[in-house]
């Protein structure tokens, strides 16, 4: 009944939608799983997507944009670090800040780039592979970042769950005090993870501006950042999951799209609402079943303070 | 090095102070205040508002002032009151939403012009202006209509609003002009700063058949997309053929200078009176960008016959929305020969016979 | 005395940063920062513009600030705002009751629905120890994009040319507003507000409670307080501030509902109430810092035509000074 044309190039269209969701997704899982909770995902993503930009006009290389994007995204959540680590400020707010931050810099910057055409990343079709009926379109036919976000999801899964520094970043995250007794040297990790974390989210802007929409306007994330947030959650700070989350999260729009261009009438507006209500209906299932595997790292958004107990 | 910049600075500094001083020794300067809805990088509306502001600051040597993202209802009254109150002898509000706070300050200060773009409301000191965008959109669709070769026709639309609404219909009647067998399918984004759901929902209706695709978005993310799959589109706002040289037919654009020339030259001349300003493309506030090499000369050839009849005013300024007219349930809304009012293309909340798609909870 | 200092000394700090970044862009500092002041305090519209955007911003500082004394972080303000606006504007519109109890039930039906929206997050950190950070800022784009929904459909009005508003709310259900200007009555509801809690935090069994829970929460299970209680409590609080905010504004400044009546008020509560150390008397004062904030932002876009990306910065940094001033002084 359903075409086979239609799932296609929606599957398609739901993995570019969702591989920016998913690069700032995994950021902010590296952050979150470390203990520190950044708001600031919006704000680091349009200055990603800002920077990705400029540096590729001005170079000619998109590459070095994407490089450059991931950087600048380091660069603002080094002031969240700064912040929630060294000042032990509270959390929320230096990353809600970030977000002014971000928009105002970005918008500043950028007005002289508006209607500029930069280079940007080429789609690369997976020899033969890519010809497949149906699946070459699906999984075969992206661009190199969209292949290179699941190969770094499953990476950061390996690294988070198999490996002792992964061990080190998740006991940051959950028992500080007691990681700290075991010679863990808890803002370390955390400084660490929440620049990695920025970095990947800054990416996941650049991608925007260098491989998806291949333009910059101000604000162009348009709320990207916070929907990550609420994947960070949708997933259970797994990397895995989020790859599943992203694709879906990013698929609703698509969906919505799609329906309407056949001529089926849905409003936008639920179909905005929805990753929220998923996220919230999600978080509901998970704590009412006591999913462990589900719930946020303990000590997040905690600042930690050498000898002091709860 | 940093010396040679110090002495270069210091001639910079200099020589603006003697032009200031030039300046203000003619006549008193005309200071004009522009007060946006969103940013200017939003790359459209505010954007081609704000060219038209410099514009009239290079031609007039009008002094501007701007402020920007100015949120309707709660800050827009202060911001107007805040340029009245800095003595500006004209303020542009360039947001439907500002109509209210514009009349409310204008009261206040009766010496100051205030000029309200896209409202109805007008007072002594209170003029309106806009263009008649659709006349654009409706030769854009006699483009579109010959062009595609599935008739099936993509429209990327923001948010179902009045302007956004008349702009499809209008495109619509155009197609239906030269090919009324072709459909226009509307996708609505919701949005209008996300250049990437804007592409998203170009590609969906690629992957449906249509082959041509219109816009009304701000950004040329739709463009990006028929040019990647290899068909068709219209722009909107400014020639966005830079972004899609192989796509781009044409697009209706926006020349705010026009009007913004027009008003300043009566402020100038101290003859300025409160007018409701909605021009056409007779006046060039709006109209059509160059066209690509694929569009051939026949079509060119109706387009342009079509446009004669605005600039010969053989057809009535609201044309195409002259009778008969047909919404998309069939019903007559239009007599044969009956011509929309004003209000009635303001206020427009229905889509013509050949548009495919639905106008998001509306109230009827 | 201290708690005084170190907030002044950190606005400082940031006025040098900021007048340095002025500076920057070719605006003499001192001089703008006395336009800003001139413009806020030496005219009768600017004073009203400054309490005008004062007052949403008590209401969402104590929403902010209530959960704060025990220990939660409401980041949901704006959306237990939209809410509380929502369900205003409904009975403004649709209720036909009369002009003596319009005001009051649109006042009443505001805060029931702004603690509705926060008690869901309470719940679930009372029961089940999730999270509030998380679960309320979800909650806000629920909210919002409600709101969206109900203009652009089933609220749309009737003499609004078909834009996504609502009509005008009819004039009983208004806020009476003063001197010519927009000051109305809802500036000082917030101010008695603040001050009813500045009672309730410190001199009831509740207030207690409240600060027990929020200093030490093990002391508070010796003292048999209910930690379950005093969470949803306080969150309830705060909630009705926040749905209050979103009434007085609809009736007070909007007039109708639309899309977008909160230029993140419900955000920007949480400086506030961090920077009053969750004082509810100091949270009136250091709403009218953020008020000037916003009014001195906008004069500085109509003065200097800086665009309102450079604002952004500003404040920004102005806050991201404030906390670091208080995060040296909890470790001095």
């Amino acid at each position: 009944m359903v075409d086979p044309n239609f799932i296609a190039s929606l599957l398609a269209s739901s993995i570019r939608a969702g591989t920016p969701l998913l690069y700032a997704t995994l950021g902010e899982i590296i952050t979150e799983r470390s203990g520190v909770l950044n708001l600031g995902l919006e704000g680091i993503m349009i200055t990603g997507a800002f920077t990705g930009f400029a540096i590729s006009l001005a170079t000619g290389n998109p590459w070095l944009g994407v490089l450059c994007g991931g950087i600048a995204g380091m660069l603002l959540a080094l002031v969240h670090a700064f912040f929630s680590i060294t000042l032990k400020a509270n959390q929320s707010i230096t990353g809600l800040m970030l977000v002014l931050l971000g928009l105002g810099i970005t918008g500043f910057l950028g007005r002289n780039y508006i209607g500029e055409v930069a280079y940007y990343l080429d789609l690369i079709k997976i020899p033969v592979l890519s010809d497949l009926p149906y699946l070459g379109e699906v999984l075969f036919s992206h661009d190199p970042l969209a292949y290179l976000a699941v190969i770094l999801a499953a990476l950061l899964w390996f690294i988070l769950f198999k490996t002792r520094y992964g061990l080190e970043i998740i006991a940051a995250g959950e028992k500080p005090e007691a990681a700290d007794s075991m010679g863990v040297d808890v803002d370390r990790v955390r400084y660490i993870s929440t620049l990695f974390g920025g970095f990947l989210v800054g990416i996941g802007g650049a991608y925007l501006s260098l491989a998806y929409a291949k333009l910059w306007t101000e604000g162009m994330t348009a709320g990207r950042g916070w929907i990550s947030l609420a994947l960070v959650i949708f997933s259970g700070w797994m990397p895995q999951r989020a790859i599943f989350g992203a694709y879906l999260f990013g698929g609703l729009d698509v969906l919505s799209f799609k329906l309407q261009a056949i001529g089926v009438g849905i409003s936008y507006h639920f179909m905005k609402m929805l990753p929220y209500v998923v996220t919230i209906l999600v978080l509901l299932v998970s704590v009412i079943r006591k999913r462990a595997a589900f719930g946020a790292p303990t000590a997040l958004g905690t600042p930690y303070v050498r000898g002091k107990k709860e | 090095m940093k010396g040679k910049f110090l002495i270069l600075f210091a001639l910079a500094v200099v020589s603006a102070g003697l032009l200031a001083g030039c300046a203000s020794e003619e006549e008193e300067q005309i200071k004009a205040a522009f007060v946006y809805v969103s940013p200017i990088g939003d790359a459209g509306w505010t954007y081609s508002h704000d060219l038209g502001r410099q514009y009239i600051e290079k031609v007039y040597g009008v002094k501007t002032a701007y402020a920007e993202n100015v949120a309707e209802g709660g800050d827009d009254e202060r911001v107007i009151r805040q340029f009245a109150e800095q003595g500006y002898d004209v303020i542009f509000t360039t947001s439907f939403g500002f109509m209210d706070a514009t009349i409310t300050v204008a009261k206040d200060f009766p010496d100051t012009i205030f000029e309200h773009c896209s409202g109805y409301k007008t007072a002594e000191n209170v003029g309106t202006y806009f263009g008649r965008m659709y006349q654009a959109r409706y030769l854009s669709g006699i483009v579109a209509g010959a062009m595609t070769k599935t008739n099936k026709i993509g429209y990327v639309a923001a948010v179902p609003i009045p302007e956004v609404i008349r702009g499809i219909n209008a495109f619509a009647l155009g197609v239906k002009k030269v090919n009324p067998d072709a459909k226009i399918y509307v996708v609505w984004t919701g949005t209008w700063y996300d250049p990437a759901k804007e592409k998203d929902a170009a590609i969906s209706l690629i992957d449906e058949g249509c082959d041509v695709i219109a816009q009304h978005q701000d950004s040329p993310a739709a463009q990006q997309a028929a040019e990647e799959r290899g068909v068709y589109s219209i722009g909107y706002h400014s020639d966005m053929s830079k972004f899609a040289p192989n796509a781009h037919l044409t697009a209706a654009i926006w020349n705010w200078s026009v009007i913004y020339s027009y008003i300043i030259e009566q402020v100038i001349q101290r003859t300025w009176k409160s007018e409701q300003i909605w021009w056409g493309i007779d006046k060039g506030v709006v109209g059509l960008a160059q066209f690509n090499d694929a569009v051939p000369e026949d079509v060119r050839k109706m387009v342009e016959e079509e446009k004669q009849k605005y600039l010969n005013g053989e057809v009535p300024e609201q044309y195409p929305f002259v009778g008969p007219i047909y919404d998309q349930q069939g019903k007559l809304v239009k007599a044969e020969g009956k011509v929309m009012t004003d209000e009635e293309l303001l206020s427009m909340s229905f889509f013509v016979d050949n548009v495919v798609g639905e106008i998001p909870a509306s109230s009827e | 005395m201290r708690d005084i200092i170190t907030p002044i000394a950190s606005i400082a700090a940031s006025l040098v940063v900021v007048g340095i970044l002025l500076a920057a862009i070719g605006i003499n500092p001192l001089e703008a920062y006395a336009v800003m002041f001139t413009s806020s305090f030496t005219s009768k519209f600017g004073l009203a513009e400054l309490c005008v955007k004062t007052t949403p911003l008590i209401f969402t500082g104590l929403a902010v600030a209530i959960p704060l004394k025990a220990g939660l972080w409401n980041i949901g303000a704006e959306g237990q705002l939209y809410m509380g606006a929502f369900a205003a504007s409904v009975v403004a519109l649709y209720s036909n009751l009369p002009g003596y109890a319009m005001l009051p039930a649109m006042f009443l039906i505001a805060a029931i629905f702004g603690m509705g929206w926060a008690a869901i997050p309470a719940v679930l950190r009372a029961k089940f120890d999730l999270n509030e950070i998380l679960s309320t800022l979800l909650l806000n784009y629920v909210a919002i994009y409600w709101v969206e929904y109900m203009v652009y459909g089933p609220m749309r009005g009737k003499e609004v040319y078909n834009f996504p508003y609502t009509d005008l709310f009819p004039d009983i259900a208004t806020l009476p507003r003063f001197f010519g200007t927009r000051f109305h009555l809802g500036f000082f509801i917030a101010i008695i507000i603040a001050i009813a809690i500045y009672y309730l935090v410190n001199k009831t069994d509740f207030g207690f409670s409240l600060r027990v829970v929020g200093a030490n929460p093990r002391a508070a299970d010796y003292a048999g307080i209910s930690r379950q209680k005093v969470i949803i409590y306080s969150m309830l609080l705060g909630g009705m501030f926040a749905g209050i905010a979103g009434m007085i504004e609809v009736s007070g400044i909007q007039l109708r509902l639309r899309p977008l009546i909160s230029t993140g008020y419900g955000y920007a509560g949480i400086p506030v109430a961090l920077l009053a150390s969750g004082d509810p008397l100091l949270v009136i004062v250091s709403a009218a810092l953020f008020g000037f904030l916003y009014v001195g932002g906008s004069v500085l876009q109509t003065t200097y035509s800086v665009p309102v990306a450079i604002v952004y910065v500003f404040q920004s940094l102005i806050v991201l000074f404030i906390i670091a001033g208080q995060s040296l002084r909890r470790r001095g």
